[in-house]
């Protein structure tokens, strides 16, 4: 476990977001590269094909924007592109198209609260620039031909990104953690990104350092690779213990970028020019700068749906949640969306807000459902369910096997209360005493035994209570049931 | 007059009135360089059937009275690094020795929809790098002028193509003088367009910050022609302008310089140049003072100074990072080896000439960290103040004239190797295509050796139009330079 | 400021722009850029104190492409004039997967 007392973790992020526009950042090819033959997505710009010129995205603009604006950046009116010049083949310009110094948006910050309480993160800055291509590297056996050569794919090449920048200002991994779960969040609510790590949409790169004994910052390692928030959190841990072991023996933290290896859970040195190499950045002529008005702004200011921290604000205020009970049911705008049109169909925040947060995830999950809009039981339905529990028709116990039944495909309410077989409405007076009868009348020994005298600690009552509950299907009132029985039984 | 004597205007006129066929036009071109290319060496690759086919379309097209385009029938040739759909596209580089593009260039498109019939493609230094036409991969163009000497470059084809009476009218690219320069040397009009008129889709860069598409004729008319027909917003360029072009051929009708004020370049002694193209700038001077300008001597101090300089940083750079694409991977020459890194440079080393390594790694180099705080760095700065100098001149002047190169043509093979002196001949030229100024070279007639002389007219960005109307009004008093038969000076009988 | 280079920085630069340089052609090289850093030093001279990075200035900047997705017809010719393809991708000499 990495001691975070004896030297001041601090740490940044560099977090690359797939902005989720139609087409590429300077050309019209398509952005779904995911499963397409190689290189069906690419045209003589993406491939750099001489006399090409890129073209801006103005979509990817808007987006970016939007991003800014969530994160509380200035959206910067005047901005332009750069050249990062390397040789890779996944590269087909020899240079990535990317901003730098001049960058869409500027400043801001991001909110997270972890195990150290309420932190805000600062935001240095957020820029656009294109993804690269893919290189596929065939193994000796592999299926690939020739595998004395590795191939590559320009599918992806010139996908829209945007990289967000936070100041050095996380100090443990699960701050950082907290950082990239609340971003994606808003990414996700801005519609800006699916912020899918698995699938590549959402890329995090770490810097961190340990703070010397005076308080200054220690040299910096930089960490690629982590490809799931656990990585980053286990790679963060990894590498504050190896700094610390490194430092405690005396010796110097070298300025690095170094890989996180998942199955062997270790940082390594990349060992390579990449990290000595000079990327001979300067300006991008060949595009016209991006020049955003007061008016276009405006716009987008105005667009902004309410963000997940407004909305955790509203739930809290409008519908009387707990501080735990807002922060599940906003996590997806889709499924703080569900809940708002339960409430509004009639159920009581409160109650809805148990079944939503419960019954429901828990429903999703065993139908291996991701997304709330997929789930068979529609708001309006829940609504109506929640209404008859509140209203006592149906016991809590029966509601939830109904929803199953719901979440399973039966369409008609009424049909799944049928389904389950509990009876309409309540099971009291001469029912109930009908059904205690018949439980006695099955149960003698244990009827006899509590009349006896064998039953001080009314464990044995109790017992018969819950039969009669069961047979109920929990429509009658357990207390009701409890006299019923103790009446007959001459108490 | 014969067919290739005409102008495009003319031309076009001609095939229109029928008092020929495009057929004939495309015949007659071809017949010049059937009979002149063994010498002069303008042309990469003709297109002979190809131009025959489309010429016989157009006829067919004007026989059933269709409006054809301003320039229907009318032969033309663009250089070798507009890329062209199906026709191999070489910049004169054996690293797209073979490469056919599979889309034609913009202004390529433009010429063709205004009826124009590609001829051939022509030479130029390899990547548009050079200032001779002399590094190129099938070998030096000579000047048709005089055989013995460079026609200039990096258009050189074009420009030697212009004056063979081969086309009428030609596109090259001009970076820093690229085709002011060889159309002063092969003694015919040439105008750079303000940066951002002409689109630069399909034109294969140098630089990014300053190519631009410019044509090349023998008459002021064709060239504003062209322009009518290039400049124009392009959705494929966003670096090309989305403003509405004036009628660029409005500006002949310029009948005098009356109210005009012009001013004349006065930072040179005349020892400083060749003394013929000094006494051609006077000579320009006095023109417009008799056609009613104010004329008065300014100089131009930093733009001078520093524009050689600035200009080679920023082109150098640019063009190292723009070249990185050609690696063997997707398109061009491929020399495999066992590791990526051996093919890279197995690639690029045997592919690329000897200029175009040297400015590569040159740029490279000036984009490096410390070299860029020294060099590029502060040529970015250094260019706002030559900019700010120049909006100083045409705060209080139309038009400025400058000479285009301070030194005849030289000889072939003899280009000079102290750098010094080889940059100063661009010392005219760099600092307007760094202002991004139009710019048209206007010949002056020939010196007493036969060499052409010529004067550069500069006008402020956008000025386009200023710059055609003040070079229409010297044109028509000193004539329009003629077609020649290519030959050696020293061997005119 | 004026600088130089020396060889080894000479052949750093080849590499960085995969250009090799023959053992002979090296010291020639290294002239030739040094008399060009010489020359263009001259950009350091002028006082541009205050003075903006150069940019272009438009009339009327073009609008910004819309996001909508289009084909390209002539992938076909193109791959079918690509240098080294194996089957839909690009071949190149085989790099360790950690390069």
């Amino acid at each position: 476990m990495a001691d975070f007392s004896k030297r001041p973790v601090v740490i940044g992020l560099e977090v690359h977001i797939q902005l989720s526009t139609d087409t590429k950042l300077f050309c019209s090819c398509p952005t779904d590269y995911i499963g397409k033959e190689p290189n069906s997505n690419t045209c003589p710009i993406c491939l750099a094909v001489p006399g090409t010129l890129p073209l801006l995205n103005d979509r990817a603009v808007a987006l970016g924007s939007r991003m800014g604006l969530g994160l509380h950046g200035e959206i910067q009116h005047y901005s332009n592109f750069h050249r990062k010049n390397y040789f890779y083949p996944d590269l087909a310009k020899a240079y990535q198209i990317t901003q730098y110094g001049l960058t869409i948006s500027v400043g801001g910050y991001l909110d997270i609260e972890s195990e150290g309480g309420a932190k805000r993160v600062r935001v240095h800055h957020l820029h656009l620039e294109e993804d690269a291509g893919k290189l596929v590297h065939p193994t000796a056996d592999g299926r690939l031909t020739g595998a004395a050569y590795s191939l590559v794919d320009y599918n992806r090449g010139g996908v829209p990104l945007s990289e967000i920048v936070s100041e050095p200002d996380m100090s443990s991994p699960a701050e950082a953690r907290d950082y990239v779960v609340r971003l994606r969040q808003l990414a996700r609510y801005l519609d800006v990104s699916d912020g899918e790590m698995e699938s590549g949409s959402l890329r995090v790169d770490a810097n961190i350092s340990l703070s010397n004994p005076d308080g200054s910052y220690g040299t910096r390692v930089e960490i690629k690779n982590m490809n799931s928030l656990k990585s980053l959190e286990r790679a963060l841990m990894y590498e504050i213990s190896r700094q610390n072991k490194v430092l405690d023996s005396g010796g110097r933290i070298i300025q690095e970028t170094r890989l996180w290896d998942d199955a062997e859970e270790v940082t390594r040195s990349m060992r390579n020019k990449e990290t000595a190499s000079d990327y001979r950045y300067y300006p991008e002529m060949d595009l016209a700068p991006i020049v955003i008005t007061d008016d276009q702004i405006d716009k987008f200011r105005r667009s902004m749906p309410e963000l997940p921290w407004e909305k955790r604000e509203r739930f809290a205020d409008c519908f009387g949640l707990s501080k735990e009970e807002t922060s599940i049911l906003t996590e997806q705008k889709e499924l703080a969306r569900y809940y708002e049109d339960v409430v509004s169909n009639g159920a009581p925040p409160s109650r809805a807000a148990n079944w939503v947060r419960m019954e429901v995830l828990r429903s999703l999950n065993e139908h291996g459902l991701r997304d709330i809009r997929d789930f068979k039981v529609r708001p309006e339905l829940l609504a109506e369910l929640v209404k008859r529990v509140e209203a006592r028709e149906i016991s809590s116990t029966a509601a939830k096997e109904v929803l199953d039944l719901l979440a399973s495909g039966e369409p008609d309410l009424g049909e799944a209360i049928k389904r389950v077989g509990a009876p309409a409405g309540r099971v009291t007076g001469d029912d109930l005493s009908a059904l205690a009868d018949r439980i006695l009348s099955e149960n003698p020994d244990v009827a006899d035994a509590i009349r006896s005298g064998q039953d001080k600690k009314g464990g044995k009552v109790k017992f018969l209570q819950g039969l009669v509950m069961k047979e109920t299907k929990g429509q009658a009132d357990p207390k009701e049931a409890s006299e019923v029985l103790s009446r007959k039984l001459g108490f | 007059m014969q067919i290739h004597e005409l102008t495009a205007v003319e031309t076009a006129k001609a095939i229109k009135e029928k008092k020929f066929s495009s057929v004939e036009a495309v015949k007659a071109g071809f017949e010049r360089i059937s009979k002149y290319e063994g010498h002069v060496g303008a042309l990469i690759t003709t297109l002979e059937e190809e131009a025959l086919r489309k010429a016989s379309e157009i006829d067919s097209r004007l026989a059933r009275g269709e409006d054809a385009g301003p320039l229907a029938g009318v032969p033309y040739i663009v250089k070798d690094n507009f890329c062209t759909h199906g026709i191999r596209t070489t910049c004169s580089s054996r690293i797209l020795e073979n490469w056919k593009p599979t889309y034609n260039a913009s202004p390529v498109n433009y010429m063709n929809d205004a009826g124009a019939i590609l001829m051939a493609k022509a030479n130029l230094d390899e990547f548009a790098m050079g200032s001779s036409t002399e590094n190129s991969i099938i070998g030096p163009t000579k000047n048709p002028r005089d055989l013995r000497r460079v026609p200039g470059g990096s258009s050189g084809g074009s420009a030697a193509a212009v004056a063979a009476g081969y086309v009428p009218v030609a596109l090259g690219t001009d970076t820093g003088g690229s085709v002011r320069q060889p159309a002063a040397f092969c003694g015919i009009q040439g105008l750079k367009p303000s940066y951002g008129e002409v689109s630069r889709y399909g034109i294969i860069a140098y630089c990014s910050a300053l190519d631009q598409v410019s044509p090349l004729a023998r008459s002021v008319e064709d060239l504003a022609v062209a322009m009518e027909i290039l400049a124009r917003a392009d959705s494929s360029d966003t670096t090309c302008d989305g403003y509405d072009r004036p009628k660029f051929s409005g500006a002949l009708s310029t009948e005098n310089l009356k109210g005009c004020r012009i001013g004349v370049f006065a930072g040179f002694e005349a020892s400083q140049m060749d003394p013929d193209l000094y006494g051609a700038l006077s000579k320009a001077g006095d023109m417009c003072r008799e056609a009613g300008a104010a004329v008065e001597p300014i100089d131009l101090p930093i733009a001078v100074k520093y524009g050689v300089a600035t200009y080679y940083v920023t082109a150098l750079a640019d063009a190292s990072s723009k070249l990185g694409c050609y690696d063997g991977i997707r398109y061009g020459t491929h020399i495999d080896g066992p590791t990526l890194a051996d093919m890279y440079a197995n690639t690029r080393t045997a592919s690329f000439g000897e200029e175009v390594r040297r400015r590569i790694i040159l740029g490279t180099c000036l984009l490096t960290e410390g070299f860029y705080q020294n060099y590029y760095g502060p040529a970015l700065k250094v260019r706002t103040k030559m900019t700010e100098e120049f909006d100083g001149i045409f705060e209080k002047y139309d038009a400025y004239l400058l000479p285009t190169t301070p030194s005849l043509p030289y000889l072939l093979g003899t280009k000079e190797t102290d750098p010094n002196r080889m940059y100063l001949g661009d010392v005219f030229t760099v600092p307007i295509s760094l202002g991004g100024l139009p710019g048209l070279n206007l010949s002056m007639g020939f010196n007493g050796d036969g060499l052409p002389l010529s004067v550069q007219i500069v006008g402020p960005r956008y000025g386009d139009s200023k710059v055609l109307g003040v070079a229409s009004v010297l044109e028509r008093m000193i004539g329009r330079p003629r077609v020649c038969d290519p030959r050696a000076l020293g061997e005119v009988a | 400021m004026k600088m130089t280079v020396d060889r080894e920085v000479t052949l750093r630069m080849a590499k960085a722009a995969q250009l090799r340089i023959a053992p002979d052609q090296i010291d020639h090289m290294m002239d030739s850029i040094n008399d060009i850093l010489d020359f263009c030093a001259l950009v350091g001279d002028l006082d541009c104190t205050g003075t903006p990075d150069f940019s272009w200035k438009m009339k009327k900047l073009p609008s910004r492409r819309p996001d909508a997705p289009s084909d390209w017809c002539d992938r076909d010719e193109f791959k079918a004039s690509a240098p080294a393809m194996d089957g839909n991708f690009f071949r190149v000499p085989k790099i360790n997967a950690e390069e």
